[in-house]
C-alpha cells in the first residue's frame, strides 16, 4: 500500500488503465494527489492535469516507497 | 394549499391567525417547499470567509449549505450534499480547504463547486462522466450586500435590493459602520442554539413587536446596558429617548421598528462604563452626522427581513437567522457585528455586552425564548388549536404616504405582523413575484 501522504511533486506513478503520471501537487488529505498525465492510451489525455485518487495508483515508479 | 384553506388560516382583515401555522406538520412542510425555496435567505457574512479556500457551513431552510470563497476569491453558496449518494461533503462548521471530499465514495469538488475528482474515473466511468453536470448544486442567486451574504434557490427571484425595497434604509443602519461609512462591519462571533418553538415566533418578535416589552421588565430593573454600572437601568442605554419611534410594514413582508431623531440630533451619553467606548461612539455619532446630514436622524432599532432574518441595529448590533427544524423547533443563529476597524477594546467590550443581552445565555433572549416555547407548547393541543391568535392591535392606525414608505405607524402596532402573514399567505398560494413583492397590480408586469 502506498503512503499517499508521502508523495512529492515530481514522483512518477503508474496508474490504472495504463496511464503514467507525475505528481504535481499533494494536498495531503491522504486521499488525493494532483497529477499530470505523461503517457496514456488516449493521445488526447497526455498532458492533462487531473486529481488522482489513491485507488487509481498501481505503483510508485523510481521511488523509495514500497509498492 | 387552496385559497379557501389559506383564508381559514390567515384572516388579516379581521386580525386572526390560526395556531395551526405554529404547530402543524403539513403546513410546515409546505413552508419549506413554497417559501424557503423562493425567498432570499441570510446565509452568513463575508468576514466569516476572508481568505481563498475559507468555508462556513450554513443553512437555508432545513438544508445544509456551504458558504465558500474559492481560489480566485469569489464567494459561492452550495448545497452541502454529494451528487453521487447525497452525503455531506463538508462536516465541519468552518475552516479552509482546497477540496471538498465526500467521505462516502470520495467524489471530490473544488472550492468553486466543480466535480474534480472521481475515484476510478477511467476504469468505471470510461473517463466520460459529465463532471460539469455533476457539480455541487449552487444557489440560483447570491448577493453580497455590505458584507452580508444572501441567497435564493429561485432563479426567477428579483435581485436582492428589489426584494428589500424600502426596508433597505433600515437594514443599512445595522450593516454600516457606526460612523456612517457603507458596510465595513465584521462578525465578531456566532451563537447557535435550538429552542422548542416555531420559527415564526422569533421572526414576528423582531418585526417590531414592542408590545412584549413588559416581559423584559426584570432585565430592565437589573440593568444590563453599557452604562449599567454608572447607574443607568434598562437593557440598553436610551440613545433614542428624544426620537420619534416608527413601526413600518413593508409590502414584501419585511417589518421594522426604527426611530427618527429630532432635528437638533445631539449625541446622548452612552457607554458610560468605559471611557474608550464613550469616546469612540461619540466620535462615530458626530462623523455619521457629518457624512449623512439629515439622513443621520434615522436610527435603527429592530427588524425582520422576510421570512426569517432579523436584526438588532444599535445596542446590541447583529443579524439573526431563525432556521426551521420542525413545526415546533428552531435553530437560532446570531451573528454579532462590530466595525471592522474599531479598536480592539471596543470590540471586546461589545462582545461581552452582546453575550449579556442576546444568545442562549443572554438575559433578554432568555425572556423571549421562554415566551415562544411555552406559547408553542400551549398551542399544540386539540382544544387550543380551535382558537386563533388575536392580531387586532392598532387596526388601521397607519399612513401610506410617509417618505420612509410602507405602512407606517407612530404607535405600537400589529400591522407589521398582519403584513408578514399576508405575504406568508401569498407564498403558500404559489403567487407570482409581483404579488410577493406587494406591487400594485398595474406594476407587476414590469417586475416579472
Amino acid at each position: 500500500m502506498i503512503n499517499i501522504l508521502a508523495l512529492k511533486p515530481g514522483d512518477r506513478l503508474q496508474l490504472r488503465e495504463r496511464i503514467l503520471a507525475e505528481v504535481t501537487q499533494n494536498m495531503e488529505d491522504g486521499m488525493w494527489v494532483e497529477v499530470r498525465y505523461l503517457d496514456a492510451p488516449n493521445e488526447a489525455d497526455k498532458g492533462l492535469i487531473e486529481l488522482c485518487h489513491a485507488q487509481d495508483i498501481v505503483a510508485l515508479l523510481d521511488g523509495s516507497q514500497p509498492v | 394549499m387552496t385559497q379557501k384553506d389559506i383564508d381559514g388560516l390567515v384572516d388579516v382583515k379581521n386580525g386572526f391567525i390560526s395556531r395551526e401555522l405554529f404547530v402543524d406538520a403539513d403546513i410546515y412542510k409546505q413552508e419549506l417547499s413554497k417559501l424557503f425555496t423562493r425567498a432570499w435567505l441570510l446565509v452568513g457574512h463575508e468576514s466569516l470567509v476572508p481568505n481563498p479556500g475559507d468555508f462556513y457551513t450554513s443553512r437555508m431552510g432545513e438544508e445544509s449549505v456551504i458558504l465558500c470563497r474559492d481560489k480566485k476569491g469569489e464567494i459561492h453558496v452550495f448545497l452541502n450534499s454529494c451528487r453521487h449518494r447525497g452525503m455531506k461533503v463538508c462536516r465541519y462548521e468552518q475552516g479552509n480547504t482546497s477540496l471538498f471530499t465526500c467521505p462516502y465514495h470520495s467524489w471530490t469538488y473544488t472550492t468553486d463547486g466543480k466535480l474534480q475528482g472521481v475515484p476510478l474515473y477511467k476504469s468505471l466511468y470510461d473517463g466520460v462522466l459529465d463532471r460539469e453536470a455533476n457539480s455541487l448544486v449552487s444557489v440560483a442567486r447570491l448577493c453580497n450586500y455590505k458584507g452580508s451574504i444572501w441567497a435564493t434557490w429561485d432563479k426567477d427571484a428579483p435581485d436582492f435590493l428589489t426584494y428589500l425595497g424600502d426596508a433597505k434604509a433600515h437594514l443599512d443602519q445595522a450593516l454600516d459602520c457606526r460612523d456612517g461609512r457603507d458596510g465595513g462591519s465584521e462578525v465578531i462571533g456566532v451563537h447557535k442554539w435550538v429552542f422548542p418553538a416555531n420559527w415564526k415566533f422569533a421572526a414576528e418578535n423582531f418585526l417590531g413587536d414592542t408590545y412584549h416589552n413588559p416581559s423584559h421588565r426584570s432585565v430592565d430593573l437589573i440593568g444590563i446596558g453599557p452604562s449599567a454600572v454608572s447607574g443607568k437601568k434598562g437593557r440598553r442605554d436610551n440613545e433614542l429617548e428624544h426620537a420619534q419611534h416608527v413601526w413600518i410594514s413593508f409590502p414584501a413582508g419585511h417589518g421594522v421598528h426604527s426611530a427618527i431623531q429630532p432635528e437638533a440630533n445631539e449625541y446622548i451619553e452612552s457607554f458610560l462604563d468605559n471611557p474608550v467606548l464613550e469616546q469612540y461612539f461619540r466620535h462615530c455619532y458626530e462623523e455619521r452626522k457629518r457624512r449623512l446630514g439629515d439622513g443621520a436622524r434615522l436610527m435603527p432599532f429592530v427588524g425582520t427581513i422576510f421570512p426569517n432574518t432579523s436584526y438588532h441595529g444599535r445596542q446590541p448590533r447583529g443579524l439573526c437567522a431563525w432556521h426551521p427544524h420542525s413545526p415546533t423547533s428552531t435553530e437560532a443563529w446570531r451573528f454579532f457585528l462590530v466595525d471592522k476597524d474599531a479598536p480592539s477594546e471596543v470590540k471586546d467590550y461589545l462582545r461581552h455586552y452582546y453575550m449579556r443581552y442576546s444568545g442562549p445565555a443572554g438575559m433578554t433572549e432568555q425572556d423571549d425564548i421562554e415566551n415562544w416555547l411555552y406559547a408553542t407548547a400551549a398551542s399544540t393541543g386539540t382544544i387550543a388549536r380551535r382558537y386563533p391568535f388575536n392580531y387586532q392591535q392598532s387596526m388601521g392606525a397607519y399612513t401610506t404616504d410617509h417618505p420612509l414608505g410602507g405602512e407606517l405607524s407612530l404607535q405600537v402596532t400589529e400591522q407589521i405582523a398582519r403584513g408578514f402573514y399576508r405575504r406568508w399567505a401569498s407564498y403558500m398560494r404559489d403567487a407570482d413575484w409581483g404579488e410577493l413583492l406587494g406591487l400594485p397590480a398595474g406594476n407587476r408586469e414590469a417586475a416579472e
